[in-house]
């Protein structure tokens, strides 16, 4: 029995994650595009721990969002620290 | 019972919150303005969200993952906001101001630059 209000939420969710997708493809500099990817993992992380509700299997989805979490996170310092440049000298 | 009525009301504002993020980001004018939307409501949200679902999932292991997450989120998503901000700022980005001072840098006179600035901060008003 697939719960409704889960799957609203999971849709609603889903539907949170285009704008920062908008901004990933029309960002103006570099660092827009990986503030909207940012952005996009955390909404995978709240997505994915939402579904573990939905298909009423927690035990196993939690565990896919802890994993979600990490390489986010260090993909995201990784991405940061590659497009950071030094200011030229005047 | 109170327990799932305080559960909904934590998903509710997590997901109110989360909307704010992504209008923010979608709204905002710079990356500076963008990463204040995404690192402050966003984590917010996303701690409002995961406590409702942990509290609604009742005292059990994975009730104790859920929140592991969240203080998860909770210290990385700043963290990874503040580099990014970091790194746009040392790289030369300049940060937005209204068209005003942007013409007045333009054109490259000094005085009517710092006359923009206290313009921009005091109004319109002549003092």
């Amino acid at each position: 029995m697939i719960s409704p209000v889960f799957t609203g939420i999971a849709i609603f969710i889903a539907i949170l994650m285009s704008p920062p997708l908008y901004r990933v493809v029309k960002g103006p500099t570099a660092f827009d595009r990986i503030i909207g990817a940012s952005l996009m993992g955390t909404n995978g992380v709240l997505l994915l721990a939402v579904l573990g509700f939905v298909y009423e299997r927690v035990d196993m989805f939690v565990d896919l969002a802890i994993v979600y979490a990490l390489l986010n996170f260090v993909g995201i310092i990784a991405a940061g620290k590659y497009m950071e440049r030094r200011r030229k000298a005047p | 019972m109170i327990r799932f009525l305080l559960a909904a009301i934590f998903v509710v504002g997590g997901l109110f919150f989360l909307t704010v993020g992504s209008t923010g980001i979608i709204r905002l004018p710079d990356v500076y303005c963008r990463s204040h939307a995404v690192s402050k409501s966003e984590t917010l949200g996303s701690m409002l969200l995961l406590g409702g679902l942990a509290l609604y999932h009742g005292f059990e292991i994975n009730s104790a993952k859920l929140v592991i997450i969240l203080l998860f989120i909770a210290l990385t998503n700043p963290t990874a906001t503040h580099v990014i901000a970091r790194a746009a700022a040392r790289s030369g980005l300049q940060p937005w101001v209204r068209e005003r001072r942007v013409s007045a840098i333009g054109r490259g006179n000094k005085a009517e630059i710092e006359q923009a600035q206290v313009k921009d901060i005091i109004g319109d008003k002549e003092a």
